[in-house]
């Protein structure tokens, strides 16, 4: 459930005024993917240059009139799945990097720590993006920089249906728990049949959407929508653009906080 | 240009399955408010989806005010005939009311000016200019109906076609879509399991029965053949059931003198 709150709360947040609100989405696209690139670039035992890159989303969401506290809540929520990837390092990866008291701490365990905090900076980078445009502007950015049309509406329309996909799965859960009579554990098939189930349920819907959106003429591409945003590339995007794109490369290149510290 | 609406055999039926549409043929007139009633299953939802090209049919054609459907003519098509869906949330799929009205005339290609001047008009045509900034997901049923059928009002379509407008909805909403429906003066073709949608709204009354038209009339013409509405296991609406039954209950000769005390109360009250 608090993932969907947090989906409400990003389209929420970009509908509100804010200077951030005011670059072409274009520029956003560009500068969050030089973001992701110099950031998951970085060798994996810098984590205190890794820690730099915490200033983009930061500077970001304060420019976009977000709240950093609650992204920072709603982007933990990936902290376990990244957990889990990087798990078999502490077992693999034993060579010794500094102490801490009498603890050794190996190789394994700050790839570990490297790893939760790329993955929690991604989602951030990606919030802070979403959250100043809307999710329709920012698919559409990444369609107008050449994205093909086909995989730009799937992006959009997967985002957008995630929350009926949900909805749905929560109702199952409801009509299975009101006809269980308190029993917890259920065996594997019954899983495999719910999924299968709201899978067919998944597909009727998108067909039904799929003849919603052709009704109104939708054919591949997705239409110009812009109500309230100026969909013209201006001066100011290429001055952030660049100077965004700037920094993060120079923290990426310069090893910065060996330097600072 | 005139916008009738004519069926040409309509012959259809889903794949690896039974014919779903058996020899449909009518015209609809510029103007008129049709109704198509049929139990589940009768086809009438695969109908609504041939006429505006959404599914082809396997024989037969459809003609919208002079244009045959095809591949060719579709987009145009589209564009004088709005169909508005049966469930909201799979006709809502922007992430706010405005984007999601402004959807339809964005892919027309249309300016922004023009854009936002239609999502302004339409919304405040059904009464919801007021949620324009909302999530569709966050919206009653009442309004959500509101928004889809504002959503295809911006495209300034001919014809609307309405597939259960009023399922769904508490009672108070269905009567805001009722009087909203009034209001137009789009040819319509509205098809529900609603007696008294029928009965208020459509002059005319088309039944389907297992993929084929078992009768094409005037509304109250089709409402008095019980014989009819038994075969299609479709009832009377509930206002004409309910004067049958009144009349059941209270004699003639009583309910004169029932409409005598009522006219005698009713001049006392003057009096007082």
């Amino acid at each position: 459930m608090q993932a969907l709150y947090a989906l409400d709360e990003v389209e929420r947040t970009a509908r509100r005024r804010s200077s951030l609100k005011q670059i072409d989405a274009r520029a956003k696209a560009i500068v969050t993917i030089v973001f992701l690139c110099t950031m998951l670039s970085m060798p994996i035992d810098r984590l205190s240059e890794l820690m730099l890159f915490t200033i983009y989303p930061l500077l970001a969401a304060r420019m976009g009139g977000m709240n950093y506290a609650a992204m920072v809540r709603n982007s933990l929520l990936v902290a376990p799945f990244a957990a889990l990837i990087a798990l078999p390092n502490i077992f693999y990866d034993r060579v010794p990097m500094f102490l801490v008291g009498e603890l050794v701490i190996t190789r394994g365990w700050i790839s570990l720590v490297s790893i939760i905090l790329r993955g929690v900076l991604s989602v951030q980078a990606v919030m802070v993006w979403i959250g100043s445009t809307g999710t329709y502007q920012s698919v559409r950015a990444l369609q107008r920089l050449g994205m093909p049309s086909l995989f730009a509406s799937q992006i959009f329309l997967t985002m957008r249906y995630i929350r009926l996909i949900i909805d749905q799965a929560l109702q199952m859960r409801r009509a299975r728990d009101a006809r269980s009579f308190g029993r917890q554990s259920y065996p594997l098939r019954l899983w495999a049949m719910l999924v299968g189930e709201l899978l067919l349920r998944s597909v009727k819907r998108g067909e039904a959407i799929g003849y919603a959106m052709a009704a109104r003429g939708f054919e591949s591409s997705m239409p110009a929508i812009a109500l309230h945003y100026q969909d013209r590339w201006q001066r100011r995007d290429t001055l952030y653009t660049i100077l965004c794109s700037t920094t993060l490369i120079l923290i990426r290149i310069l090893h910065l906080s060996e330097r600072i510290f | 240009m005139h916008h009738y609406l004519q069926l040409y055999d309509l012959h259809f039926a889903y794949k690896g399955g039974d014919d779903v549409l058996r020899g449909i043929s009518f015209r609809i007139e510029h103007g008129q408010h049709v109704a198509l009633a049929g139990a589940n299953g009768a086809g009438k939802s695969t109908l609504l989806l041939h006429i505006n090209g959404l599914l082809q049919p396997t024989r037969g054609s459809i003609d919208v005010g002079g244009i045959l459907l095809t591949d060719k003519t579709e987009a145009i098509i589209r564009q004088s005939v709005g169909m508005v869906f049966q469930d909201s949330d799979n006709q809502l799929f922007m992430p706010s009311v405005e984007e999601d009205v402004a959807f339809g005339p964005a892919a027309m290609g249309l300016t922004r000016e023009e854009v936002t001047r239609r999502v302004e008009k339409s919304l405040s045509e059904v009464d919801a200019l007021h949620l324009r900034e909302r999530e569709p997901h966050s919206l009653s049923g009442g309004e959500k109906k509101r928004v889809a059928i504002a959503t295809v009002l911006a495209m300034t379509p001919s014809i609307l076609v309405l597939d259960e407008p009023t399922v769904g909805l508490d009672p108070r909403s269905r009567r805001q879509i009722i009087a909203l429906l009034r209001q137009f003066r789009h040819t319509m073709l509205i098809a529900t399991h609603d007696m008294d949608l029928i009965d208020e709204l459509c002059e005319r009354t088309i039944v389907l029965n297992r993929g084929k038209v078992a009768a094409d009339a005037p509304t109250a013409e089709v409402f008095s053949n019980m014989t009819l509405l038994d075969e299609c296991e479709l009832e009377q609406p509930s206002s004409m059931r309910f004067m049958k039954s009144s009349t059941q209950i209270i004699p003639p000769l009583d309910r004169a003198q029932h409409t005598d005390s009522n006219a005698n109360a009713h001049g006392r009250l003057e009096e007082a």
